[in-house]
């Protein structure tokens, strides 16, 4: 696996299961991927009934935590392949997925998340997030 | 500081009584004893034009004198879009059985659907209203029935899958501007969500008629209602309208329909005409409706007459704050639950904050009707006053500090998790509608409602007669038939003193011709009973606030009537145990001539009845936890309010009057 290739796996990982802190008028804890997912609604809400203050404020609002919350990822993503690889430089890809396997395994059984929008619960683990 | 503080007039010392002697504790209770019977529905004397006619009076209790009757006139259900978003589930019918005493599940609910929290009023209450909101029931309904037309909309669905994100964007669009717009499933000119709103409205019919009790023993009354919540700019020009009897529009007219109170008020007339009902609307949150409540509307002579005919009352205190007087006023109780925001927009950003605009409290919206009095001929801004809780939880009338569960839409949800604090810190508990009527009946509350013979407390049940009258004999206050004295020779609160000129001549003023006497007011309270578990708190002093016009200049002027011998209570209460406080008195009274009175000039006066400091809800969360703030490891995470100066722990709690009005010429 290239070092690139690894970047982008982890990266990926790490916008689908790291909770962020977000605020939209209530402060929750989500994955940049239920960011994204909430910005789509809220674009999708103005595109079908046309803009009003609040969706616009809040689509605005959205966008630009997704995409500060996908930048220090990146970043993130990329200083820990880095190092990874330096530390193994031969076994560096497979360090790689052993970490994604493990960012999912506790994302997927823990309720880390702090999600004040679904109607489900506030505490969820990453499947309820998007269920 | 003791006492309230004038705010013009020559003399800061309140006037006590004057031209009369000051009461005593001992003849106050002596008195209370005589007023007690009076106060609460003595023996029913003839009285002839005392009692309103109503010949088809039916209950066992009717009191020709007046009986006091506590009553929520403005509650939400999961009928409403904002409680619905909440994670509410009661519906209206739930509504009325907390309010008659049962006890009911609130949010937030486990998986099972099993209600986490439980409230019961440790005293029923004799009236509500479920005021929910007119706007969106059509929305809400379709989102939440498979097969309507816009069960599958994006909004619908956004709604039922995070329902808080989508009350933002509904509020925004559909309540906090000047356009409101229905979404697109709602058909051609919104039809679709106008019709459908006509299933939850026979739900809050249904329930009000199921929860009257028609039996003689009259011990609950229920009115059709609901709330047409405008918010032009985020200014809340809220109102309730309640309707006298089971007779109601097909369907209520939301804020999308008319955008304006004058609007309504027309159309609820033509809609009334057609079904034959009578209604009356109730403003209320002027506190947050930086005036748009009083500023926009009501321009002319005619509108002013309807306006007067059909608003009769505001609702000046309830869960999101204090409406009767601007905080910083001389009137240091003025200082009273406010917010500390002009509308609720500006509530999660502090950077935002105003304080509210002009005619935002009830003071200033009294002494804006003098002036239009003076420009129009007609006081649109006759209005009395009640109090109500705003509850989203559909707990009618639970208004207890101790045990607050908050009270939904605007403060903390409590929609997932029992929060450790249950409301926004400048929230309360709200407060309580008295009536004084013959019976616990529509016709006899809505009578009045009408005639603003009502009062509003911040919670406890004090009990309060308010009269005036140019014709009052000295001692009224030792009399056995105060109530009967009092109607018989002037007005009750919510009146309007008659100054025509062939009333006479003042004998006492000198008898010269054309010399007018002296309006004489006696107030009268007694303190909220309470139960065994939680005791009523005693009552510390009457005041009587006097608004007037002068020579186009509005003033105000507070005077203390009556007080306890009580000097500190502040300090006698234990803020730490939220322990009774000592001091005060059971009950109070006092006879009050204005000596400073001008017949020339347009006035009203309105009687407050304040308690010795009690805990507020935050003190009692505080004194739970055991808050020490000289030991910081003994305030838990999320309790360091208990040691921030400006989150009240203590509260005055009080009760207001309806007005009288005095006007030069009738």
């Amino acid at each position: 696996m290239t070092r690139r290739l690894a970047s982008g796996l982890l990266w990926l990982t790490l916008v689908l299961c790291v909770p962020l802190p977000f605020f939209l008028v209530e402060v929750g804890h989500q994955p940049v991927a239920a960011i994204v997912q909430l910005l789509g609604v809220t674009v999708a809400l103005i595109a079908v009934e046309g803009s009003d203050g609040a969706a616009s404020l809040a689509a605005w609002m959205l966008a630009a935590q997704a995409l500060l919350g996908m930048v220090v990822l990146a970043l993130a993503a990329t200083v820990l392949v880095r190092n990874i690889y330096r530390v193994a430089p031969a076994r560096g890809g497979a360090a790689v997925l052993v970490l994604i396997a493990a960012i999912l395994a506790v994302a997927l059984t823990q309720p880390i998340y702090i999600t004040p929008f679904r109607a489900a619960g506030l505490h969820a683990t990453l499947t309820e997030v998007f269920e | 500081m003791r006492g309230s503080s004038p705010t013009a007039g020559p003399g800061r010392r309140p006037v006590i009584a004057a031209g009369l002697r000051r009461p005593t504790r001992r003849r106050l209770m002596a008195a209370a004893s005589i007023a007690a019977a009076l106060l609460c529905g003595g023996p029913a004397a003839a009285l002839g034009p005392v009692a309103t006619p109503t010949p088809d009076h039916r209950c066992a209790s009717w009191t020709p004198t007046r009986r006091v009757l506590f009553g929520d006139l403005h509650v939400h259900t999961a009928l409403s879009f904002d409680a619905n978003s909440l994670g509410v589930r009661n519906l209206p019918s739930d509504a009325y059985r907390f309010a008659r005493g049962q006890e009911l599940g609130i949010q937030p609910y486990d998986k099972d659907g099993k209600a986490r929290r439980h409230a019961r009023l440790e005293r029923p209450l004799d009236f509500a209203a479920v005021t929910d909101h007119s706007e969106l029931l059509g929305e809400l309904h379709q989102c939440h029935t498979p097969g309507a037309p816009g069960y599958d909309s994006l909004v619908c669905v956004t709604q039922r899958r995070w329902p808080l994100l989508a009350y933002i964007f509904v509020s925004s669009r559909m309540l906090n501007t000047e356009k409101p717009e229905r979404y697109g499933f709602c058909g051609e000119r919104g039809e679709l969500c106008r019709n459908a709103a006509s299933g939850p409205w026979k739900m809050i019919r249904d329930a009000a008629e199921e929860a009257y009790d028609r039996t003689d023993a009259c011990s609950f009354t229920s009115f059709v209602a609901y709330e047409w919540s405008g918010g032009p700019g985020g200014n809340m020009t809220h109102r309730n309208v309640i309707f006298a009897d089971e007779k109601a529009p097909n369907l209520p007219i939301s804020f999308i329909d008319e955008r304006q109170g004058e609007g309504l008020w027309k159309r609820l007339e033509e809609e009334c005409a057609k079904e034959g009902c009578r209604f009356l609307t109730i403003p209320h949150n002027t506190n947050l409706s930086n005036g748009m409540l009083f500023s926009r509307e009501t321009a002319t002579v005619e509108d002013a007459r309807r306006r007067r005919e059909l608003e009769p009352l505001m609702e000046v205190m309830q869960h999101k704050g204090d409406s009767e007087c601007r905080a910083g006023a001389a009137d240091e109780f003025c200082s009273f639950e406010k917010l500390p925001f002009s509308r609720m927009e500006e509530q999660p950003f502090e950077f935002r904050w105003k304080q509210p605009g002009p005619l935002s409290f009830a003071r200033e919206i009294y002494g804006d009707g003098l002036k239009r009095e003076a420009r129009l001929g007609v006081n649109p801004f006759r209005l009395g006053m009640i109090a109500a809780t705003d509850t989203h939880l559909a707990t009618a009338g639970l208004v207890d500090e101790r045990g607050y569960p908050g009270h939904g839409a605007g403060g903390d949800t409590s929609r997932v998790e029992v929060p450790l604090v249950p409301d926004s810190l400048a929230f309360n508990p709200g407060g309580l509608a008295g009536v004084w009527a013959e019976e616990n009946s529509r016709e006899s509350i809505y009578a009045a409602l009408k005639r603003r013979e009502v009062y509003a407390t911040s919670g406890p049940r004090i009990v309060v007669r308010f009269f005036g009258g140019f014709g009052y004999a000295d001692g009224m206050c030792d009399s056995q038939t105060l109530a009967e004295d009092g109607y018989a020779g002037g007005v009750s609160m919510g009146g309007e003193l008659n100054t025509n000129p062939e009333d006479g001549v003042d004998a006492d003023a000198g008898g010269a011709p054309g010399v007018r006497k002296r309006p004489t007011f006696v107030v009268s309270a007694l303190q909220d009973a309470g139960t065994q578990a939680s005791p009523g708190t005693p009552l510390d002093r009457l005041q009587i606030v006097k608004i007037w016009l002068d020579g186009g200049e509005v003033h105000e002027k507070v005077f203390d009537v009556a007080e306890t011998d009580w000097e500190n209570a502040e300090d006698s209460l234990d803020a730490s145990t939220c322990a009774a406080p000592s001091g005060g008195s059971a009950s109070l009274c006092a006879q009050w001539r204005d000596e400073e009175w001008d017949s020339a000039k347009s006035a009203l006066y309105y009687a407050r009845a304040i308690e010795v400091p009690s805990c507020r809800w935050t003190g009692h969360l505080c004194a739970k936890v055991r808050a020490d703030c000289s030991r910081k490891d003994s305030i838990p995470e999320g309790f360091e309010f208990c040691c921030q100066d400006s989150v009240a722990k203590t509260v005055r709690e009080r009760a207001i009057t309806s007005p009288i009005w005095i006007s030069p010429g009738g």
